[in-house]
C-alpha cells in the first residue's frame, strides 16, 4: 500500500504536522532569514514585465520573497520606486530600509493568512480608539491645538464618510454607530488587497483610520499627516525637551513609513484607473 | 522677470537662478507659464532630483529609471493655464510622497549610523554638556 499517497511524508519518511494556520499537511516553511546584512551581489536593477506583472531582476537574478515565491508587483510605477530602492544600496543589502519591497513582501505572501473581511475589521477596530477622537482638557494650550488642527479633519472624515465620529475627553471609547460601520466598511472593501495593506499598514503607524483615509485621499500630506499623529508627542516635547536618539530617529522611520504607505495604495491603484479610462 | 519662452513663444517668468538645472530640458520650460501653480510642484520636482543623487552618488540621477519615470510624468501633467486639475494634484501629492519618503529612508539610516549602540567615553560625556576633563599630572 502506498501510504504516501494517503499520509503527506517528508522526504526522510516522518509524517508532517498540521499547519497551524492553514490546517493543511505543508513542509515546514522556508522563510529565508538573514541576521546579517547581505553583501551587494548584484550591479544593475531592471524590470521585466511578463503576463501584465512587473518582475525585478537584480542582474540576472529575479526577485523573490522571503518565502521564494517570485516577486511580482501590478503596476509599472510600483516597479520603478521598488527598483530604485534595490538600485540604493551600497556595499551591504539592508531590507529594513526597504519600506515599499516590505509592504509588496507583506502583499504577496499574506503571511497572517487574513481574509480581507478580517483585515478590514481589523482596521475599523481603530476607529474607536483613533488618536484624533481622544483628546486632553489639562493644558490648555494643548486642548487649544487639538481642537484647532484636529477638529477640521474629524469634519473632513464625518463629511465624506457620511459618519458620526464626535471627540471624546473621557477614558471610554466612543461608541461608533453601525451606519458609520457599515459606510466605512462598504467603502474599504472597495479597495483591493494590496491597497488594503497599505491602508492598514499606514493605520498602524498613524495609530488613526481617520488620519490615514485623510491622507489616502489626499486631504493632507504624508509629513502632516504624521505631524498631526505625533501632535501631543511634539507638544510635550516643545515643553520638556527632545532625545534625538528616540524622538528624532522614531520620527524619520515613521516618516519613511507613512509615506511608503500611501504612495503603496496609490500606486498599486494606478493600473485599475487607467484601465477603466482605456474601456470607456 | 519675464522672457518670452523660444520654445511655445508665451511670455514665461524665469525662475531663479539656482534652478537653472530643471529647465536644461526645454519640455519642463514650459511648465513654468503658471508660476504659482508649478512653483511648489518644481520645488517638490527639485528635492525629488536631490535625493536621487544619494541612491547612486558615482552616477548622474539621470540614468535612473526613477528620474526619467518622474520626468515623464512631469511632462505628461503640465497644463498651460492655472486651472485646477486633478491629475495634476494627485501627481503633486505623489510626488510629494515620494519626496517624504526618499528624505524618511535617509534621515533613518543617517540617524541610526550616528546613534548606533556605542557608549560614549566619559570624555565624549563630559563635552555634550560643555565640560572638560581636568588635565591629571599623568596625562600627556
Amino acid at each position: 500500500m502506498n501510504f504516501a499517497r494517503i499520509l503527506p511524508l517528508t522526504r526522510s519518511g516522518a509524517l508532517l504536522p498540521t499547519c497551524l494556520n492553514c490546517q493543511a499537511q505543508h513542509g515546514p516553511l522556508q522563510i529565508k532569514r538573514f541576521y546579517k546584512d547581505m553583501k551587494k551581489f548584484y550591479k544593475n536593477v531592471t524590470i521585466s514585465k511578463s503576463n501584465g506583472r512587473f518582475e525585478i531582476n537584480l542582474d540576472k537574478n529575479k526577485l523573490k520573497t522571503p518565502l521564494g515565491t517570485l516577486f511580482t508587483v501590478p503596476t509599472e510605477p510600483l516597479a520603478v520606486a521598488i527598483a530604485t530602492e534595490w538600485d540604493s544600496q551600497q556595499k551591504l543589502i539592508k531590507r529594513h530600509s526597504m519600506y515599499l519591497t516590505s509592504l509588496c513582501n507583506t502583499a504577496i505572501e499574506n503571511p497572517t493568512g487574513r481574509s480581507k473581511e478580517t483585515v478590514i475589521q481589523s482596521v475599523m477596530h481603530f476607529l474607536e480608539t483613533d488618536t484624533l477622537c481622544f483628546r486632553l482638557d489639562e493644558p490648555p494650550e494643548l486642548e487649544e491645538l487639538q481642537t484647532n488642527h484636529w477638529d477640521p479633519v474629524v469634519s473632513w472624515f464625518n463629511n465624506r464618510y457620511e459618519a458620526d465620529v464626535q471627540p471624546t475627553t473621557s477614558i471610554i471609547s466612543p461608541v461608533i454607530s453601525k451606519n458609520t460601520q457599515e459606510n466605512l466598511k462598504k467603502h474599504l472593501s472597495s479597495h483591493n488587497d494590496w491597497a488594503l495593506v497599505g491602508i492598514e499598514s499606514a493605520v498602524h503607524s498613524l495609530k488613526s483610520l481617520i488620519l490615514a483615509l485623510a491622507l489616502i485621499d489626499r486631504e493632507v500630506d504624508a509629513e502632516t499627516a504624521l505631524k498631526l499623529s505625533r501632535l501631543e508627542l511634539e507638544f510635550q516635547v516643545s515643553r520638556w525637551g527632545k532625545v534625538e536618539w528616540s524622538h528624532d530617529v522614531e520620527y524619520a522611520d515613521l516618516k519613511a513609513r507613512v509615506s511608503a504607505a500611501a504612495l503603496f495604495v496609490h500606486l498599486v491603484q494606478e493600473s485599475s484607473n487607467i484601465i477603466t479610462k482605456m474601456a470607456s | 522677470m519675464r522672457q518670452i519662452c523660444w520654445f511655445c513663444s508665451s511670455q514665461i517668468q524665469l525662475i531663479e537662478k539656482k534652478y537653472w538645472f530643471l529647465f536644461s530640458d526645454e519640455k519642463v520650460w514650459k511648465t513654468m507659464a503658471s508660476p504659482a501653480a508649478s512653483r511648489e510642484a518644481l520645488m517638490v520636482l527639485r528635492g525629488l532630483i536631490r535625493e536621487l543623487r544619494y541612491v547612486k552618488p558615482e552616477h548622474s540621477p539621470r540614468n535612473l529609471m526613477a528620474y526619467q519615470h518622474i520626468m515623464e510624468q512631469y511632462r505628461s501633467n503640465q497644463v498651460t493655464s492655472e486651472k485646477v486639475c486633478r491629475a495634476q494634484q494627485e501627481l503633486l501629492h505623489k510626488a510629494k510622497t515620494y519626496l517624504s519618503l526618499l528624505q524618511g529612508i535617509r534621515e533613518h539610516e543617517a540617524l541610526q549610523e550616528e546613534f548606533k549602540g556605542r557608549e560614549r567615553t566619559v570624555e565624549d560625556s563630559a563635552r555634550l554638556v560643555g565640560l572638560q576633563l581636568p588635565k591629571t599630572p599623568g596625562d600627556k
